[in-house]
């Protein structure tokens, strides 16, 4: 019965697409620590993900293949390039950017099983060999990566 | 207190009216730091008409941006309204089905958002999909005008969103 609740999600999506997040910003405008909502934590140990589990991904579905990768400040739409837990390759994460930093912060709040439905999700891109480290050209609002690929991270509270 | 039907009829037709401007994206969306749009739900009714016909998110199909300029090299995109064409069939929506949205081209890449599918023999159905072209093809040419974006070629492909993001 309780499989997903698309409501309340979709309103936290509204509410971080009109740029309210509740987030406190730290003085370079990166994300400060953010805790993980029971539901998220309760979703990835029913898909059998633990904190700390990795998979690669790309960054953002719209902008798939391109190097350097401009990323502007907003929601992304990614995806997982192999399995992570139960959900398999092809699984879309949602969640943001924020370029304000000396490197850029992606945080994914939800993924989309194929053919199914979504789920809340807590899970970070880990900064692997500086590639999320801003290059030359990044600009404010605006920050300029290595290329589209990443890797994700999931977590029990965002760093 | 009494409110004269004319009245009543005025108020519906300028709130119909508002919520079309801000469905369509003329003002009310807000804007990405490189100018391109951000965050924007499907349109009412749209994932649920696509369920029913088996499409899901994620599902995608290649696509002519504009078949009156197939041949256009490199390729122009204005903002504004968008008539697109599947040239894949998109689960029961076959290639020739006509896909109508909006540019957005002050972004660093191109932006099409898709509101509305129109399929060969005149079934309408509501529709939330974004142009996309992998390496660069929605990457707007530096130097384009302003209310323009050019881009390598007109071919790109269609992909089913559950939002505009």
């Amino acid at each position: 019965m309780s499989k997903t609740h698309p409501l309340p999600l979709y309103t936290a999506l509204l509410v971080l697409g009109l740029g309210c997040t509740s987030v406190p910003l730290r003085p370079d405008g990166t994300p400060g620590p953010q805790k993980c909502p029971d539901e998220a934590l309760e979703a990835m140990r029913m898909l059998g993900i633990h904190p700390g589990d990795t998979a690669p991904i790309v960054i953002e579905t719209s902008k798939f293949g391109q190097k350097p990768l401009a990323l502007p400040d907003g929601l992304i739409e990614g995806y997982l390039k192999r399995n992570l837990g139960k959900l398999p390759a092809v699984t879309r994460l949602y969640g943001q950017v924020w370029t304000g930093g000396t490197a850029v912060v992606i945080r994914y709040y939800e993924v989309r099983y194929p053919q199914g439905g979504t789920f809340p999700f807590c899970g970070i891109v880990l900064n692997e060999d500086g590639g999320l480290n801003k290059q030359p050209g990044s600009s404010p609002g605006i920050g300029v990566i290595q290329d589209d690929y990443g890797t994700v991270q999931a977590v029990s509270a965002f760093p | 207190m009494q409110i004269s039907k004319p009245v009543k009829k005025a108020c519906i037709t300028l709130l119909v009216l508002s919520a079309t401007s801000l469905g369509f994206g003329c003002s009310g969306i807000p804007t990405r730091p490189d100018g391109s749009p951000g965050y924007q739900p499907c349109p009412a009714g749209s994932l649920e008409a696509m369920q029913r016909l088996g499409i899901t998110v994620a599902d995608a199909a290649s696509i002519t941006i504009d078949p009156r300029r197939e041949n256009d090299f490199p390729f122009t995109v204005y903002d504004g309204p968008v008539e697109s064409v599947l040239t894949q069939d998109l689960g029961p929506l076959p290639a020739g089905t006509r896909i109508l949205g909006r540019a957005w081209t002050g972004g660093l890449d191109v932006a099409i958002r898709y509101h509305e599918a129109r399929a060969p023999g005149g079934i309408t159905l509501p529709f939330c999909g974004v142009a996309r072209d992998a390496y660069g093809g929605m990457t707007k040419r530096p130097g384009s005008p302003p209310g323009l974006g050019i881009i390598p070629d007109g071919g790109a492909s269609v992909w089913i969103v559950d939002a505009f993001r």
